[in-house]
């Protein structure tokens, strides 16, 4: 039992006022008879035949008392909720994109929050709450609370987003946060509000028993599911090794036309048709009609489009035809960027290195200059380079860009040892994505400086023996922002270019350090953690969102503010060259926009055996320890509210109240 | 009240007594003679029957004349002497100031028409106002007493509180012997009534209860919350009048009526309810049914 409403108690004061007026209309007229005999009589007499008679004589009193109380309580709602859970408790609200679908008024989120409230106002002396909303990183909104006003201001801080629910760290930072604030919990009870669309997930290896209450219904939906931009391939991706260029704006060439992929889908149960509308500048270029069957999938393919910066795919309702069923709008829009027609350009200064200008010429992102000692020191702005690989030399500054020293005479970004013999090295961790496909059996280097990467750097090669068994050889990091490799031999004392595995290890350090790695290129959903470095020449950057806000980006940390689908833009100040990088962020998944609720929520049983339990022999024995898989819908929350029953009452009771007063009891 | 509007006894009051008496003169005496027949027979000038003589028989009573036609011994038979003395008793509490017309009214005006009626007849009036205790007028002798039994009646007022059980023994040890007696009471007194006609009887009186009771008394005008005030005692009670209730109260009046009537008939007591709203002329006649009905007419 629960009031929704328990602040309609204060209507209650209507029963002590209809007791003050009765008492103020109460008032005896005297009236002066022959005599009382008879009267005392007649009193007597009724009540003698009915003991409730002195009741009786304020019937109306009572009836209409009886009325108001019905009424009140009518009014601050009762509900019966059936199967509350108890003990610890663990919400989880699913916030993912398609819990803003409008299938259910007003929302599937909303729904969500009034049940959840609803459990939280069921909640029984002695439980406890944790609320935790899932999307692609939780938020948890209170841990064990038993505090009603502290979870409804809670759950009222819960907001949906256009990210991918990740169920299962939602249900772990969950159970974190319950054991970091109460210990062991022996039993524990989770309810996740949800439609079942999210990504598949283990469970917690955690005894509790999971409840999937699910919200929506069976919905249509029309989505954008992917959209791509792409140069044309006749571009030859050609190398030049030529002299140094320090003007800041490269004139390009005419910027070739586009070409754009739109992946559109119906996930409803009827036909449906809209028109696909491609905008740039807010303005329509191109534009499609759509006709799609059910659950179709149709691929479309815009040729020629004007070459700008970023395009949005549009899908919109055929103006005059009847609605269509769609019910969440977020997927009805989808970003691109065109791709960069540009190339990083990268500057190698050395007194001359064969091997290093080959090998870096190899890569295809790149336009690589070489510049020797004394021509570097007539560039004015080395920082627009957005690589810039020393070789040998040390400037007395080095540039505000990524760099790559090799040889290292002194201290510069790390601490320089003498130049010593190598005995023979090894990799320091072979995982590393800058040793990727790079075999060091046999390799040689004969002598190198040892390295202290101090605090910024990992180690990537070390000594594998002889007395400085573990000295580091090259390492490799970002500071303030910037990535950094700096290899602490010459490539002549050591029989690396002779190695298969040399274009590859180069490669490999190019394009950790290329400037195509400054905005990422794949997908990127909302929520997603996007790394972002700071651009050559750059100081410092921020990031403005669709919605015009603007982020700093602090070095070294990926961009965390992609929190809705959109073209995100990384201005780069403290540079002349104020070149805008551009990353979209796309919805783009079936999980989200394919509306259908699961009939089960795709949690599985973990694969690892619970910690000190032994792994459950027979799959099909019930066991108690990692918790059966109980993620079946079992029927939404039961409330029952009672307020009808209750008005029904109040007007039979005044039905009767009319009676008596007619009869004159 | 009304009644102390209207005269007690106004000329046409008195002129519809005139006709009420000469209507009922015969039928009052001769309802009574036959119950009030003298162990002095024969003493009285009024004939009343011939028997047959026996021996011992007083020979100044034979009939000599019948003796002469009929060669037989009569002896002549007469009427006692009907001296009956007639006691009303007006109970005047102050519940008996009540009601329009007033039971007070209505029972002064009953009495004063027994008076009238009983002086005509020649019997002897006494007239008792009963409260607490008892106010006599009378003994009224001869039609002329009429106008004192009247002027007593007619200063009466409704005083305090009766007490039947009380009053009626005290008359009782006053009036040893035959009598007629009327009782003009509401019979609404809590402390009871059985007593005192009962003793009442026992003195050898012909008893008559006439309760007199008020339309209002009958049909209470009431309704709502009330806080009552007894005109007699000055208690109070607090009722809400409701249907029900009302019902019981007409419930309670007939119970102690019943009471009356069973306990009047069980006892050979003459028993009568009048409301006020009755002339009190025909309550005369309806209290003496045989003339109405012996000499075919009803006075209006």
């Amino acid at each position: 039992m629960s009031l929704l409403t328990p602040a309609a108690f204060w209507l209650s004061l209507t029963l002590p006022a209809i007791l003050v007026l009765y008492l103020l209309k109460r008032r005896y007229q005297d009236q002066m008879v022959s005599s009382t005999y008879l009267w005392r009589q007649a009193l007597r007499d009724l009540e003698a035949s009915s003991p409730w008679q002195k009741l009786r004589r304020h019937l109306l009193l009572y009836l209409q008392l009886a009325a108001a109380a019905l009424l009140v309580l009518a009014a601050v709602r009762p509900a019966l909720l059936t199967r509350a859970p108890s003990g610890d408790v663990i919400v989880v609200l699913d916030a993912s994109a398609s819990m803003q679908a409008a299938d259910v008024a007003p929302s599937r989120f909303e729904v969500a929050r009034s049940r959840a409230r609803a459990l939280i106002e069921g909640l029984g002396r002695g439980d406890r709450l944790t609320l935790v909303t899932a999307a692609a990183r939780p938020r948890v909104l209170a841990v064990a609370s038993r505090d009603r006003a502290e979870l409804l201001r809670a759950l009222g801080e819960a907001q949906v987003t256009s990210e991918t629910a990740d169920l299962e760290e939602a249900l772990k930072t969950a159970l974190a946060s319950l054991q970091g604030r109460s210990g062991q919990t022996p039993s524990v009870s989770a309810v996740v509000l949800s439609d079942g669309r999210v990504a598949p997930a283990s469970r917690p290896n955690w005894p509790m028993t999971v409840r999937y209450e699910r919200v929506g219904e069976d919905a249509g939906n029309l989505a954008v599911l992917a959209f791509s931009l792409a140069l044309p391939q006749s571009r030859p991706a050609g190398s030049s090794a030529g002299g140094p260029a320090d003007q800041a704006a490269d004139q390009a060439p005419e910027a070739p036309a586009l070409t754009g992929l739109v992946r559109v889908a119906n996930y409803g149960p009827n036909p449906a048709g809209a028109v696909l509308d491609l905008l740039a500048g807010g303005q329509v270029v191109a534009t499609r009609d759509l006709s799609l069957a059910a659950g179709e999938e149709q691929d479309l393919t815009f040729a020629a489009l004007p070459p700008e910066p970023s395009y949005q795919a549009r899908i919109q309702p055929v103006a005059g035809a009847p609605a269509i069923s769609d019910s969440l709008a977020v997927d009805n829009v989808a970003y691109a960027v065109s791709p960069s027609a540009d190339r990083a350009r990268a500057l190698l200064v050395t007194p001359g290195n064969r091997f290093m200008e080959r090998a870096m010429s190899l890569y295809p992102g790149l336009e690589v200059y070489r510049a020797t000692p004394d021509e570097y020191a007539t560039l004015t702005h080395p920082e627009t380079y957005a690589l810039v690989v020393f070789d040998g030399h040390l400037p007395d500054r080095l540039p505000a860009t990524n760099l790559w020293l090799i040889n290292p005479s002194r201290d510069s970004l790390v601490g320089v040892t003498a130049s010593r013999a190598v005995a023979g090295l090894e990799a320091a961790d072979p995982s590393d994505p800058l040793l990727r496909y790079v075999d060091l059996t046999g390799w040689t280097v004969a002598r190198s400086h040892r390295l202290d990467p101090g605090t910024w750097a990992r180690p990537l090669l070390v000594d594998a023996q002889g007395p400085d068994a573990g000295g580091v050889l090259a390492a490799a990091g970002e500071k303030e922002g910037r990535r950094n490799v700096v290899w602490g031999f010459d490539i002549h004392d050591s029989d690396l270019p002779l190695r298969p595995a040399f274009p590859i290890l180069v490669q490999n350090t190019l394009s950790w350090l290329s400037p195509s790695d400054v905005v990422p290129q794949g997908a990127i959903r909302p929520g997603d953690l996007v790394p972002l470095t700071l651009p050559a020449g750059a100081s410092k950057a921020r990031v403005v969102g669709p919605d015009g806000q603007s982020t700093d980006l602090r070095p070294g940390e990926p961009f965390a503010g992609a929190d809705r689908p959109g073209i995100y833009r990384l201005i780069a100040d403290g540079t002349e060259d104020s070149r805008e990088l551009s990353f979209a962020v796309n919805l783009n998944t079936t999980v989200e926009s394919d509306l259908k609720p699961a009939e089960t929520l795709p949690l599985t049983e973990s694969r690892l055996p619970a910690q000190g339990a032994p792994a459950p022999a027979d799959p099909g024995a019930p066991d108690a320890g990692a918790g059966a898989v109980q993620a079946a819908d079992i029927g939404p929350l039961g409330r029952r509210e009672l307020w009808p029953l209750l008005a029904l009452g109040a007007l039979a009771i005044l039905t009767v109240e009319w009676w008596v007063s007619t009869r004159g009891y | 009240m009304a009644g102390a509007e209207q005269p007690l006894f106004d000329p046409a009051f008195v002129r519809r007594l005139e006709g009420l008496a000469l209507l009922t003169q015969k039928a009052l005496a001769g309802r009574y003679a036959g119950d009030r027949r003298s162990p002095k027979r024969g003493q009285s000038v009024e004939f009343a029957d011939f028997r047959n003589y026996v021996r011992g028989d007083d020979l100044r009573l034979v009939d000599w004349k019948a003796y002469g036609r009929l060669e037989r011994l009569f002896v002549k038979l007469f009427l006692e002497d009907q001296d009956t003395s007639v006691h009303v008793l007006i109970d005047t509490s102050r519940s008996m100031d009540w009601g329009e017309p007033s039971k007070h009214w209505w029972a002064r005006r009953l009495a004063g028409g027994l008076a009238y009626l009983a002086l005509r007849g020649g019997d002897r009036f006494n007239l008792y106002a009963v409260t607490n205790r008892l106010a006599r007028s009378g003994p009224h002798r001869g039609q002329q007493s009429v106008w004192r039994a009247w002027d007593f009646l007619t200063n009466l007022t409704a005083e305090g509180q009766t007490d039947l059980d009380r009053a009626l023994p005290a008359f009782a040890g006053q009036h040893s012997g035959p009598g007629l007696t009327f009782v003009l009471s509401d019979f609404l007194t809590p402390s009871g009534w059985q007593d005192g006609l009962r003793t009442l009887q026992a003195s050898g009186q012909e008893v008559t209860v006439i309760q007199v009771l008020s339309p209002e008394d009958a049909n209470p005008p009431v309704g709502g919350d009330l806080r009552l005030i007894d005109s007699e005692t000055g208690h109070i009670q607090e009722v809400t009048v409701t249907g029900p209730l009302l019902d019981r109260y007409q419930q309670a009046l007939a119970d102690l009526q019943r009471e009356l009537r069973s306990f009047c008939h069980r006892r050979g007591i003459g028993f009568h309810v009048w409301t006020t709203d009755v002339p009190v002329e025909e309550a005369l006649l309806g209290w003496l049914p045989g003339a109405a009905t012996a000499k075919g007419g009803s006075p209006s």
